[in-house]
């Protein structure tokens, strides 16, 4: 997967300004990041479902740019993400979510889609759980039964989109043991969206940073975290203040409270 | 004067393009449809949820509007001794008429709003966007099943509607105000045609249900992802159903006659 000189612009912002990077096949790249400069965008640009307007995205060698709806849709077969919230989907139950894209893109007779789904259910510990519906579940197991759904077509490449959020701490580790273990095991690429550097250490070899539309640090884990950069430095340490300002663009304090000399 | 100007002239482009979107997104479910007609179990479970749960509101209100027009027209014929025109009137009012607009108005409070309401939130909580993701057309999965449960709903509510008013009507004029029994029926038979009265307004009512279909899964789908986009698109499903029913009442109305 490769991304070359990307710029986008969506309405009066301009998230990218020229980014590049490189995931090597096999590899678990974490992306991260402050919030508002496109992280969640990038995954949509991978996917194809936000164009870009200028530069190339290509995954498994193919410019998504380039691509129509169906071979589009070949491509994302081939892919698993995992939905901030799980998104699943609330009128199936959990057998019936995870079954989904089996039974809509294979021709697998239903007593092969059950033994699939539930190896996958097995594997993400919800085998017992197949016959609860979404809202029954909590947001851990909702997030691991997503995590079955992504995996169920066993894709190449599975993108996380902030898999920890909102999840108590049993659950984020049982989510990082399966990240881990799906990774080794399966040797899946993987791309992870997230802002928790102690979760991340235990999955990712790879860190990208971005900001301002750019990637400021790319490369081994270890290596960025080292790295001098400010930008990276206020980041990782969480500094409120620094490259990343704290206020955001705004008037003088004097012209806002009306305390400028009159003229 | 020229801001007025410029956001009315906003307005009126943002109603345009939206009608241009609704009739480019009517060609994206038709195309969509046949490919979804193999999954014909969500077909049935959305004209149960859609058709057989609005029975309930069209059935009580085509008896109030049957024992209206009972009353009503009975009052103004005998003014003139022509009570015994009542069964006809009313069944022409009724088929060609009143039951698909009434109908068609209440199906889209009842079922377009749920519609709107279901796909917005939906797209709000990322299902629609994982779909794609898991290269399932949200068209032809989602919007299809509830389109096409609007559409074969709507006449047979439509006939529903009507049945239920002709013995609203036949209670209050027959049986309270004492018109004959005989009277009230032969002139129904005798001076309704079948293709032109009947299926010309079940023709009317498919058209409601396309035009109720297509708007309430536009707007769902299109919804800006958030409680408020939902609650707005909701809104929206339900002024545009009202005008793009009546609008086009007029229009078939004029070329049926």
């Amino acid at each position: 997967m490769r991304v070359r000189g990307l710029r986008t612009r969506l309405g009066a912002n301009q998230v990218f300004d020229g980014v590049d990077l490189e995931v090597p096949r096999g590899a678990v790249v974490a992306v991260m990041g402050p919030s508002g400069t496109g992280k969640t965008t990038l995954l949509r640009h991978l996917t194809g479902q936000l164009r870009h307007d200028h530069g190339e995205v290509e995954v498994f060698g193919q410019r998504v740019g380039d691509l129509r709806p169906q071979a589009m849709y070949a491509l994302r077969r081939r892919m698993g993400m995992l939905f901030q919230h799980g998104a699943l989907l609330t009128d199936l139950d959990v057998f019936d979510n995870v079954a989904f894209p089996l039974r809509e893109n294979t021709d697998l007779p239903e007593s092969l889609v059950r033994v699939v789904v539930l190896l996958k259910l097995q594997a993400v510990g919800l085998r017992g759980a197949a016959r609860l519906m979404p809202a029954e579940l909590s947001g851990g197991m909702a997030r691991r039964v997503a995590l079955a759904r992504a995996i169920a077509l066993d894709p190449e490449l599975v993108l996380y989109d902030e898999p920890f959020v909102g999840l108590d701490p049993i659950a984020v580790a049982a989510v990082v043991e399966l990240m881990r273990t799906l990774n080794q095991t399966l040797g899946l690429t993987s791309i992870v969206v997230a802002h928790e550097i102690e979760h991340l250490r235990k999955v990712a070899d790879r860190l990208v940073v971005l900001s301002g539309g750019r990637v400021v640090a790319q490369g081994r884990f270890d290596e960025v975290l080292a790295s001098d950069s400010p930008m990276v430095r206020q980041f990782l340490q969480g500094l409120s203040d620094g490259p990343v300002p704290f206020h955001y663009p705004a008037p003088s304090l004097a012209a806002d409270f009306g305390l400028e000399a009159r003229r | 004067m020229i801001r007025t100007g410029t956001e009315l002239g906003s307005t009126l482009a943002g109603g345009l393009r939206d009608l241009g979107r609704t009739g480019l997104f009517l060609g994206r479910v038709l195309t969509a449809l046949p490919a979804s007609l193999r999954r014909w179990r969500a077909h049935v479970r959305q004209l149960w949820f859609i058709g057989a749960m609005s029975l309930t509101i069209i059935m009580v209100s085509g008896l109030f509007v049957g024992l209206v027009l009972g009353l009503q027209y009975y009052q103004a014929l005998n003014q003139f001794g022509a009570s015994g025109a009542l069964g006809t009137l009313t069944a022409l009012s009724l088929y060609r008429e009143l039951s698909p607009v009434v109908a068609a108005l209440l199906f889209s409070g009842r079922a377009g709003t749920a519609i709107t309401a279901e796909i917005g939130l939906m797209r709000s909580t990322q299902q629609i966007e994982a779909m794609e993701m898991m290269a399932v057309d949200p068209v032809r999965h989602v919007v299809a099943p509830r389109f096409l449960a609007a559409a074969v709903a709507m006449p047979l509510l439509c006939v529903v509607f009507s049945a239920m008013a002709i013995m609203g009507a036949h209670w209050s004029a027959v049986l309270w105000l004492g018109l004959d029994n005989g009277i009230y029926w032969s002139g129904m038979v005798g001076s309704v045609d079948f293709a032109d009265d009947l299926l010309g307004g079940v023709f009317k009512a498919l058209v409601f249900g396309v035009l109720i279909g297509v708007i309430a899964a536009f707007q769902g789908f299109h919804a800006h992802p958030t409680g408020e986009g939902v609650a707005a698109a909701t809104t929206r499903t339900v002024i545009h159903s009202a005008i793009a029913i009546l609008a086009f009442d007029f229009v078939l109305t004029a070329f049926l006659m």
